[in-house]
């Protein structure tokens, strides 16, 4: 079949596939070359497995042909790449990190088991911000990712290279992880759909921690029904991962339909004065008028703790960090330096040495949040506005199904444009941290395009475990908008 | 509160980092300028609020207590 297989989404690759018309090698091999045509450009891989990829290619296309089998699935035979973070078995796993980078895991993380049992195919492993602690890419070991959007831009972060593979086509779908924004923030800056499920609703299981109590697992895809076939596959209780949660979830795919009518969106509005930029104030203007054509109820809402959210997040997260980054790995991995003879030295000399600038820093401030009076002054203040903006959010759902706000307050910024002032980089992720501290779901799409031609996301944020009105609301606006169709051409620059 | 050299150098000891002088100088300025940011949090009105550490995950479905 002569076409651009690799173009193609999960749910349309998926149909070719049943019926015959293409097999998995084929589309396999369109993805590889369309890597290989690429990649110089991107950077978006950390390590890409052609072979091992065609063998799994192979595999599928011999249980599509057994029509019999009890194997198939949607996700037979579809090519993905997985963020480096999350374990895989006997492939290296480097969580972009010099310490890690010889890593090789001796278990598959749980979303790469459900993924290897339904059959589809491996590419590689993406790149990322070091140990997923970052907002745009720039602090990975590897060459930067790019955003196919504009080459001199940032795809965002942490899962930078999973916007950008799937942006460019270089996969069908991809997994990420989402700290505080981390799935989100890269799709916004890309133009592609990332969701953030639940806290727990996806295992964590073999995913390298950042932050236990926010990290979270999810699909980034090329639209919104990808991101529901994916789900069904990624998500489910998990007894080796003890922040799994016991709910049993809906097929998600019947969500997948174009009725919001009735349906009650909370738009933050007030918030948004003064701190965003006017293409994509407009934007979120445009979505919620369109939600109000097609029958959804706009509502007016507050948030009051929202504000505190990003110190919160920050004296949080990088307590979390300090103690999963230290607690033994320093001295299990990495490097050593020079000769060790006392504890103490062996401390210092650990292999903490190789890690890079901000997560050093992001160790210290959670180590200093965390030091003497700062535990009550900094640290527990922050748990308790933890629970004030928890607060916040039941408040507005007693009313609401859905919030809607911008994913980012701007499009993609420059390499190096948030080195100056890193306080900066931290606020463009207002509007995603508070949804980590109080473990909701949410889901960027792309609602339009900057007067520099950068793909503008909205995030909607749900209920917890709210994962269906999300899918619903976020499949009825994409079938009527066609922003999400429009592809990047690779390689340009916007200045 | 104020963010030294000094006071860098000393959380790296704890946190097993070693770091050169400029780092510890680099270092310092930046964190002093989040600590800066982060004492906005003094003007949140927290008295009598619970600290939360862990969304409650398990809620949904696990029974009470005694039952």
């Amino acid at each position: 079949m002569d076409m651009e297989l690799y173009k193609l989404t999960i749910h349309e690759a998926s149909d070719l596939l049943h019926r015959g018309e293409i097999s998995s090698r084929e589309l396999t091999k369109s993805v590889l070359e369309r890597i290989e045509a690429t990649e110089s450009k991107l950077h978006s891989f950390i390590s890409i497995h052609p072979e091992a990829a065609l063998k799994q290619a192979d595999k599928a296309d011999w249980l599509r042909e057994n029509p019999n089998s009890k194997e198939l699935h949607v996700l037979t035979g579809i090519p993905f790449a997985l963020k480096d973070n999350i374990c895989t078995r006997g492939i290296r796993t480097t969580c972009a990190s010099r310490l890690m980078e010889q890593f090789n895991p001796s278990i598959d993380g749980a979303v790469v088991k459900k993924l290897k049992n339904a059959h589809a195919v491996l590419i590689g492993k993406l790149n990322m911000d070091e140990f997923a602690i970052g907002s745009s890419g720039e602090s990975s070991i590897f060459p930067h990712t790019r955003n196919p959007w504009a080459a001199d831009r940032v795809p965002g972060g942490s899962s930078g290279g999973s916007a950008a593979s799937v942006a460019a086509d270089q996969v069908l779908f991809s997994l990420g992880s989402d700290t505080g924004g981390s799935i989100r923030q890269p799709a916004s800056f890309c133009g592609i759909t990332g969701m953030k499920p639940s806290f727990g609703a996806v295992s964590g299981y073999g995913l390298i921690p950042f932050a236990t109590s926010l990290d979270q697992l999810g699909p980034m895809c090329k639209d919104v029904t990808d991101c529901a076939i994916v789900m069904n596959v990624i998500t489910g209780f998990d007894p080796m991962d003890r922040m799994s949660a016991k709910i049993s979830h809906p097929d998600y795919t019947s969500y997948l339909k174009q009725d919001v009518s009735g349906m009650r969106i909370g738009l933050l509005r007030g918030w948004m004065e003064g701190t965003i930029s006017g293409d994509v104030r407009m934007a979120i203007e445009k979505a919620a008028k369109l939600y109000q054509d097609m029958g959804a109820w706009i509502e007016e809402i507050t948030l009051p703790h929202m504000e505190y959210a990003v110190s919160a997040y920050l004296l949080i997260s990088s307590a979390e960090a300090s103690h999963n980054l230290t607690a033994g790995k320093g001295m299990r991995m990495g490097y050593k330096e020079g000769e060790i003879c006392e504890l103490d030295e062996l401390a210092v000399g650990s292999g903490l040495q190789s890690l890079g600038a901000s997560v050093k820093k992001r160790i210290l401030l959670g180590n200093t949040g965390l030091c003497n009076d700062n535990y009550e002054i900094y640290y527990k203040e922050a748990l308790k506005l933890r629970t004030l903006i928890k607060e916040d959010f039941d408040r507005v759902f007693e009313k609401c199904d859905l919030i809607l706000t911008p994913t980012n307050p701007d499009t993609a910024f420059l390499f190096g444009e948030m080195e100056i002032n890193v306080i900066e980089m931290y606020k463009y992720d207002a509007y995603t941290v508070p949804v980590n501290l109080a473990g909701l779901p949410a889901v960027s799409i792309p609602c339009g395009f900057d007067s520099k031609g950068l793909p503008i996301g909205m995030q909607l944020i749900g209920r917890l475990y709210g994962e269906g009105a999300l899918l619903q609301a976020s499949y009825a606006f994409e079938q009527n908008t066609d922003h999400h169709i429009k592809s990047p051409v690779l390689i340009t620059s916007t200045d | 509160m104020k963010i030294t050299a000094e006071y860098v150098e000393s959380m790296a000891r704890l946190s097993c980092i070693r770091l050169t002088e400029e780092e510890k100088t680099a270092f310092a300025m930046e964190l002093d300028m989040i600590m800066n940011y982060l004492d906005n949090l003094k003007n949140a009105d927290t008295r009598g609020v619970e600290p939360t550490s862990f969304v409650e995950i398990n809620k949904i479905t696990l029974p009470d207590k005694g039952t």
